[in-house]
Formats: C-alpha cells, structure tokens, sequence
C-alpha cells in the first residue's frame, strides 16, 4: 500500500511505515480509542499527515485483524502487569488515590532510607 | 546518571512525563535521582530503527527504554529481543501501555512519574527485569 511518497512494508515486525520504526499498531491503538490526528501527531510528532492518511487507509482495508490484533496485544500486557504486581515490593501495584504532595513525600522518605543504609553500610566498611 | 530514551512511538508523552518530573513538585526528586530523558533527536538515532537494534543501544549505551510498543510477532521484536538478549544485568524497558491517559487523566501522570522515580530509586533491583509496566 502506498501513495506518492508512502509506503506501508512489513519488515517483520507487522506493518509499519516505510522508512520509520512507527507501526501501524502503534497508530490504530489512538484510531481505535477515537482519538483524531491532532492527538496521534501530539503523542508521534515525527509522524506527518501523509502518513497518516497511508495508515488510515490501511486500517479501514484491514479493520477486523487489526481489532483481533489489539486485543492480543492488551491481553499481552495485562498478563505481564498482572505478573509485575504479583512480584510484590518495589513491583507492586501504587494505584491508591494519593495527592502530589503525598506520592512524594512517600517517595522522599523512601531516599532517605536508602540513603541512610547507603551511610550505615559504608560506615561499617 | 539514569538517562531514559522516549522512543518514536511515545515521543509526546515521553517529554510530557519530563517536563512533570521538572515541576516545583517533582523537581528535588528528580534532580536527586540525576535521572535525565532524551529523545531520539538527542542521541542521533535514525527514526527507522529496529527494535532489537534499539534495545542492544540502550545497553551499550545504559539508557532505559520508554515505550509504547505494541509490536510482538517477528524475531526482531522488542519482546523476542529481551527474551533472547536479556541477561540478569540488563537495564529495563519502561512500557507504557495507555499512553492516551498521560495527556487525559492528571491522576495518571503523577502515577507515572512515582512510578518510573521509584524504580530509578531501586536501580538495582530492576537489571534484569525485562519489560517493566507504568504505573
């Protein structure tokens, strides 16, 4: 698929932009979610308007695999956070409902405890 | 000095994430980490990279990746290169799964930025880790 100066290939790792490491995957995750152009280009600001429309275009050719696509590929990474939080400590899950100002004050006790184990370690040397 | 590289996919929200982490709040934090970003741009890579040759920069170079990415399939990938190439010193890969919400929901992005800061904070114990979800 192609216009003037657009080329869709596939490298390998799923179309992609020719010439450019965004994929279409990486597009259809915002054209799927209704977000426009204005905000994909705000997120992948190399990406320009002819490319876009190429990967539009090749989204409405290829609506249905790509759907089944991005439904692996949350899947994907629902299992790997599932598995992250499950490691517990430092990898657990921190979505309480904190202010700013809580979340680093949280985070500021925390370097200073590594701080201080980092001074006590090195005084006993 | 942790240096994390925003990959092409999460450019916007990469420098979002940065300019939060520079704010009156978040500053002291940040500058105490040393922790700085760079884009692409910054270190002269080719927008047209290739997963596995991003990743093998990242530790040559001991930068951490943030990414969006949502590609799994070929050989190349970032997940077949990490499962491949990956040993238990290996710097980690920040993904990003809902980036949208870094720009919609003011919530998320404070999660974020804890997040990615405390991880930082525990350099550590994150080699080897492989793919490493925010927040």
């Amino acid at each position: 698929m192609s216009t003037n100066n657009v080329r869709i290939v596939d490298i390998g790792r799923g179309p992609q932009i020719e010439g450019h490491r965004i994929t279409v995957m990486d597009v259809f995750y915002y054209l799927h979610r209704g977000y426009d152009f204005d905000f994909i280009q705000r997120s992948m600001p190399s990406l320009t308007r002819e490319q876009f429309d190429v990967i539009v275009q090749y989204v409405n050719e290829h609506q249905e695999e790509l759907v089944e696509k991005d439904c692996r590929v949350e899947e994907f990474h629902q299992r790997g956070i599932e598995a992250q939080h499950a490691r517990g400590g430092i990898f657990a899950a921190g979505g309480e409902k904190l202010s700013t100002e809580e979340r680093v004050a949280r985070l500021k006790a925390k370097l200073n405890q590594k701080l201080m184990e980092r001074d006590g370690a090195g005084r006993s040397h | 000095m942790p240096v994390v590289l925003i990959d092409a996919n999460i450019e916007g929200q990469g420098i979002r994430i940065w300019m939060r982490m520079q704010s009156a709040e978040w500053r002291e934090l940040t500058a105490a980490l040393e922790v700085t970003f760079k884009t692409f741009q910054d270190v002269g890579l080719d927008l047209a990279t290739t997963d596995d040759a991003i990743w093998r920069f990242c530790q040559a170079q001991g930068f951490s990746l943030l990414t969006s990415n949502r590609n799994q399939d070929s050989n190349d990938s970032l997940e077949a290169t990490i499962h491949r190439e990956g040993t238990s010193t290996s710097l980690p890969v920040f993904t990003l799964p809902s980036a949208d919400r870094v720009y919609s929901d003011a919530t998320f992005i404070e999660r974020v930025v804890e997040k990615l800061l405390d991880f930082i904070l525990y350099a550590d114990n994150i080699r080897g880790a492989g793919r490493l979800y925010l927040p």
